[in-house]
């Protein structure tokens, strides 16, 4: 076949509107939809949405299952940072809690000063939506306390976070009984 | 104000150019585009915070 | 553990690398979950190692944390709307304004201007959800769209454009926009940040990148690519025969439509009900129109376009899981370490710095943002002390548009494939316009538009800060006037042999980076002579990098990948 007739072919396929819509006004031979090498990345393809919309419900499930729902709904704009020396126990980046609180990220919660967190509320203010960010960080306080009580917490993280001062009076009891 | 007038100007500006690249040349053309931008600046500058 | 993070990161450029270059031919979720799942093996075996088993069971929870919801969720709601829209004919509706519009005394120009800076004018939280709506109305201006106002190369630059100004417009969005990321690590130190610190330099320089793509786009792309956009021409039999306009009719639901949809995007972005999630105002938007515009909820969904909510959410994997293994801290020391090369120093790292995302452009510019910016902020008071807060927020004006406006020109499932689609072009038609005007216009101009008005404006007590109109406009005019100089050049050069034309465009590209590295020394160290230079060399270094990464020919390589070698 001419080089000519190799692109009138491709040519056509790629104006042939029976194709799938793959993005809007498109219908064209996407080299995404119709490789040749295709056959053996089927099979991974699928493996890889799945994991795609695994994750996906995981995140959102996971909140809901623990009753942080407000988590969800954090944009993650980091706004509460502008809360800076208003937060009375030194807290920094207030949306990494926030996170840590939705995927149940434990080392992170602890890392960020989440277990030295008092809950006043102050930072709530800076939150482009006003989410219930010290009720948000009491559930996950309750959660992480839990998972340090089932040695869930890996000793590393309890270890720096004694360290570095970055556990509240009311967990200082579970965090020494864990690292005895 | 200073924002407004730099919304204006780039607006306008990028308008003119945008008519240019679409081949509209003659001077109403460009005109018109530079009128385009200039709203389409106005309107930025109204979303911003001032 | 460090040597961990160095892994991660060489198996996730390696396999990004491999695939933006052609090499690994699956869909950008599949290479990305891959990415993600050897980071994980290659971080539990290391974790297993070093911490125990516990440490490894929590390795999923931290990977997830890399997923960002807002996204996500605003994407899928605002495509959503643009389902309901079209099916309730809103478009007509749409166009029939448009038409009044044109016969208005601003014309068709100006009507076009307008539109093609829509995006920024309405700054959503993704440039998709009106790039969705959008699009397909503006291939209606083209001959096999209806309307044949339009010729091929009009609609490349209009679509072009279109496109180019959606997709950076998420970074000025007040609505979980990725300037917003900035904007919080300002906050700091400028208490009104999060009111907007990083929201007119984004515009400003998104406004004059968005004219230089459109000059790009009719001058360099379409000589370099000729045969690459299937769009048609009008046939030689309609030329010079007086189109009839077909006669539009727009249903009543269709206005109604249009107009709800117009009052979500205003309700969402000016919050006049309190505080709310975008995505609850563009739900309500949708279930109005259900009930006002008769539509059904499978009209609602036929307007969600999956590639990009998966291409997002597998980046975001990738990036959860390089976050989780250590990668990020190895690329902040990485960038941080190129400080001390002696040609480079502060200014030079930083020039490359904020180039960053265009010469790495992944689907959706917040997965880099997130792992980046809190880098770049180290950079700052906080710990290095490279830079003053000022400084600190000039080089996140810059950093922040390039970064946003950096899922533009990602092949791997980037918003500017959707204009590439629109235009009938190939994959990697735009990279080139894109990636030239979010370096060379868009992150200098950002930089001095921060520097010489937004810092008095979010800074007002300081009276080291200034307002300085002039100085702006003589940038922005001087900047322009390069570039458009380059462009000019660069055609007149350019001819039939591919390799030729690519190491003159890369020269082309080297220049304005030199400039553009330049400006932004210029901007954070003022008249230091040494900065400057070193800025002009990050400047070429960054260039080089993003020049080297647009695609010499597109036919041939598309042609392989469809139908394999050997056809």
């Amino acid at each position: 076949m001419s080089d000519q007739e190799k692109r009138v072919q491709i040519g056509e396929k790629r104006q042939d509107t029976k194709q799938p819509t793959v993005l809007p006004g498109i219908h064209r031979y996407q080299f995404f939809t119709n490789l040749k090498d295709r056959g053996w990345t089927l099979n991974l393809d699928r493996v890889a949405l799945f994991g795609i919309v695994t994750a996906l419900l995981a995140t959102v499930l996971k909140p809901l299952f623990h009753g942080n729902a407000a988590t969800i709904y954090c944009y993650e704009c980091r706004a509460c940072y502008a809360t800076q020396d208003r937060c009375p126990v030194g807290i920094m980046f207030q949306a990494e809690l926030a996170v840590a609180g939705r995927v149940l990220d434990y080392d992170r919660f602890i890392r960020n000063g989440g277990l030295k967190c008092i809950r006043c509320g102050n930072c709530q203010s800076y939150c482009v939506q006003y989410l219930p960010l010290p009720r948000m960080f009491e559930i996950m306080q309750d959660d992480t306390r839990s998972a340090i009580r089932n040695g869930i917490v890996p000793r590393y993280s309890l270890e720096r976070a004694m360290n570095e001062g970055l556990v509240g009076k009311e967990f200082i009891d579970d965090v020494v009984k864990a690292l005895a | 104000m200073l924002t407004w007038l730099t919304f204006i100007f780039v607006g306008s500006l990028s308008g003119v150019i945008i008519a240019w690249a679409l081949d509209m040349k003659t001077p109403r053309e460009l005109v018109q585009g530079a009128v385009g931008g200039f709203i389409a600046g106005l309107l930025m500058a109204a979303m911003l915070p001032h | 553990m460090e040597i961990l993070g160095y892994l991660t990161l060489g198996i996730f450029l390696t396999l990004m690398l491999l695939t933006l270059f052609g090499y690994i031919r699956t869909p950008v979720q599949t290479v990305l979950v891959m990415s993600t799942i050897l980071c994980l093996i290659v971080g539990g075996i290391f974790r297993f190692a070093y911490s125990g088993w516990d440490a490894v069971m929590l390795l999923p929870n931290e990977f997830l944390g890399g997923i960002i919801l807002h996204p996500i969720t605003a994407l899928l709601t605002g495509l959503f709307l643009a389902g309901g829209l079209k099916a309730s004919g809103g478009f007509e509706a749409l166009k029939v304004i448009l038409r009044y519009l044109r016969r208005s005394p601003i014309g068709l120009v100006g009507t076009l201007v307008i539109l093609i800076n829509l995006p920024v004018i309405s700054s959503l939280p993704c440039g998709r959800i009106l790039a969705a709506a959008l699009l397909p109305l503006l291939f209606t201006f083209g001959f096999e769209g209806g309307l044949g106002i339009l010729t091929k190369s009009q609609l490349i630059v209009l679509i072009g454009a279109f496109t180019r100004n959606a997709m950076g417009s998420c970074g000025p969005s007040p609505i979980g926009g990725v300037g917003q990321i900035g904007e919080g690590f300002l906050g700091s130190f400028f208490p009104t940040a999060s009111e907007g610190i990083l929201r007119a330099p984004q515009a400003f320089s998104l406004m004059l990148g968005t004219a230089i793509v459109a000059i790009f786009l009719k001058m360099i792309s379409q000589r370099l690519y000729p045969e690459d956009v299937a769009l048609r021409e009008a046939p030689p039999s309609a030329e010079g025969v007086e189109r009839k306009e077909p006669e539009i009719v727009a249903p009543l639901e269709g206005y109604l439509a249009l107009a709800i949809f117009v009052l979500s995007l205003l309700t969402a972005i000016f919050q006049p009900f309190g505080k709310m999630p975008v995505q609850s105002v563009l739900v309500a938007g949708a279930l109005l129109m259900i009930v006002v515009c008769r539509i059904r909820l499978t009209h609602l969904m036929e307007g969600i376009i999956l590639l990009p909510v998966t291409a997002m959410a597998s980046g975001f994997l990738a990036a959860g899981a390089l976050a989780a293994t250590g990668g990020f801290d190895a690329l902040g020391t990485l960038l941080n370490s190129l400080v001390k090369v002696p040609f480079l120093g502060v200014a030079g790292m930083l020039a490359i710095f904020v180039q960053f995302q265009t010469i790495l452009p992944l689907s959706c510019a917040r997965i880099l943002t997130a792992a980046l910016v809190p880098v770049l902020y180290l950079f700052g008071p906080a710990k290095f002390a490279f830079l003053d807060w000022s400084q600190l927020a000039i080089v996140m004006a810059a950093y922040i548009i390039n970064a946003t406006t950096s899922c533009g020109p990602s092949p791997l499932g980037g918003g500017g494939m959707m204009g590439e689609g629109t235009m009938r072009a190939e994959t990697g038609f735009i990279k080139g316009a894109y990636t030239f005007a979010s370096m060379a216009i868009m992150a200098p101009l950002a930089a001095i538009y921060m520097k010489f008005m937004n810092l008095k404006v979010f800074q007002p007590s300081d009276p080291s800060f200034v307002k300085d109109i002039t100085t702006i406009m003589e940038f922005a005019l001087a900047v322009v006037a390069v570039n458009l100089f380059l462009i000019f050049l660069s055609r007149r050069v350019l001819g039939t042999d591919s390799s030729r034309n690519f190491y003159f465009q890369l020269i082309g590209f080297l220049t304005a980076g030199a400039l553009a590295g330049g400006i932004l020394a210029f901007a954070l160290f003022e008249t230091n002579a040494t900065a400057i230079l070193q800025g002009v060399a990050g400047g070429i270094v960054a260039a080089m990098l993003i020049g080297l990464m647009v695609p010499r020919t597109l036919s041939r390589r598309m042609t392989a990948t469809l139908s394999g070698p050997e056809m």
